[in-house]
């Protein structure tokens, strides 16, 4: 079993008006510090393959068609083993992480910093 | 001439649709369930407001998949008249159909009441009745009806004169360009955020839009008329 974890958020240089309500409401209470808050969806799936190919692929048709609007949102996912029963996995081994902007799989290092956001 | 009014669960301006087709032009009106798989009947087919599967994931984001919405594509590229309205327009983005999408109001406020909007392009089946540059009044009820497109699209949104309708004075959600409603680049296929079906009497505080139901019937039937005698 794969489990997928995609983010969904609106694309930079896009309005996003919930993420300027959160920052101005932080911005009240006493939090100067935060100059940009983008709000975004957060959706986990639950896959019944362990190939990790054949869920990249998937995966990424699930966000182009449904899970994303494009026009307007980027998307990036993870993918991670599952414990399988009775064996063990190594989880560094078997994450990986997809951009929306990119479709080359980026390796278990990457920090979201360093995710690009990319254009369509 | 035939009418769809399409029904997703959720619609709730079904209707309204239904009625304003009956009051303005009285033609032949039919509810059509999102589960339908034949429009060969409907020369036009409304895509109504409401909240079409509880607006989950977006607006307009699971409902462009329900099955009548492959039928919708086909009649588009047919040349029929297809005429999506708040969520009909939110729907319309989403499958392609109309380009651009629909984002969240910029005040994040749900907003309800009477816009003033400019027809920008008076020589769509939709609007033919209309002068260009003509003021009407209609009222809007979105919280989602913030157009955006990028500046290539807009650029040939306007290149083909694709900007249907444009808000006047304020702007009541932040869409680009002050951008109220657009069509596709053949001009049948119309999406707007303000409801006409809801400004057909006096009584409802306008009547303006009346004329977009009568367009359509008077387009309709010079193109019909016209391959009759031909």
């Amino acid at each position: 079993m794969i489990k997928a974890t995609v983010y969904v958020t609106i694309k930079q240089g896009v309005l996003d008006p919930q993420g300027n309500a959160v920052q101005g409401a932080l911005h009240s209470m006493g939090f100067q510090e935060v100059s940009k808050a983008r709000v975004g969806k957060y959706i986990e799936l639950e896959l019944g393959t362990d190939d990790f190919a054949e869920a990249e692929n998937r995966v990424k048709a699930m966000c182009d068609k449904l899970l994303a609007n494009t026009v307007i949102e980027d998307y990036r996912f993870e993918l991670e083993a599952t414990a399988q029963q009775g064996g063990s996995v190594n989880p560094a081994a078997l994450k990986q992480q997809v951009s929306s902007g990119s479709s080359a799989a980026l390796s278990e290092q990457v920090s979201e910093g360093n995710l690009e956001e990319g254009g369509q | 001439m035939n009418f769809a009014v399409l029904v997703f669960p959720g619609s709730n301006c079904d209707i309204d649709c239904y009625k304003a087709v009956e009051d303005t032009i009285g033609q032949p009106v039919d509810y059509v369930w999102h589960t339908a798989t034949d429009l060969s009947p409907y020369d036009c087919i409304i895509v109504p407001g409401g909240f079409s599967y509880g607006d989950y994931l977006r607006c307009g984001a699971i409902a462009r998949f329900a099955p009548v919405m492959n039928e919708v594509v086909k009649a588009a590229e047919a040349g029929k008249f297809v005429f999506g309205i708040c969520n009909g327009f939110q729907i319309l983005t989403e499958s392609g159909l109309l380009p651009g999408a629909l984002l969240r109001n910029k005040t994040m406020k749900f907003r309800c009441h009477p816009v003033t909007l400019r027809v920008e392009n008076n020589h769509t089946p939709f609007t033919s009745q209309y002068a260009q540059g003509e003021t009407i009044d209609i009222p809007i009820a979105h919280g989602d009806g913030n157009y955006y497109c990028d500046a290539e699209t807009l650029e040939r949104l306007k290149a083909n004169n694709q900007i249907v309708f444009r808000y006047t004075g304020e702007n009541p959600n932040g869409s680009v360009d002050d951008i109220a409603g657009v069509c596709n680049e053949n001009g049948n296929v119309l999406g707007m955020m303000p409801h006409p079906e809801r400004a057909v009497h006096r009584l409802l505080g306008s009547e303006d839009g009346r004329r977009m139901f009568t367009s359509i019937l008077q387009t309709w039937r010079e193109r019909h008329g016209a391959a009759a005698i031909g």
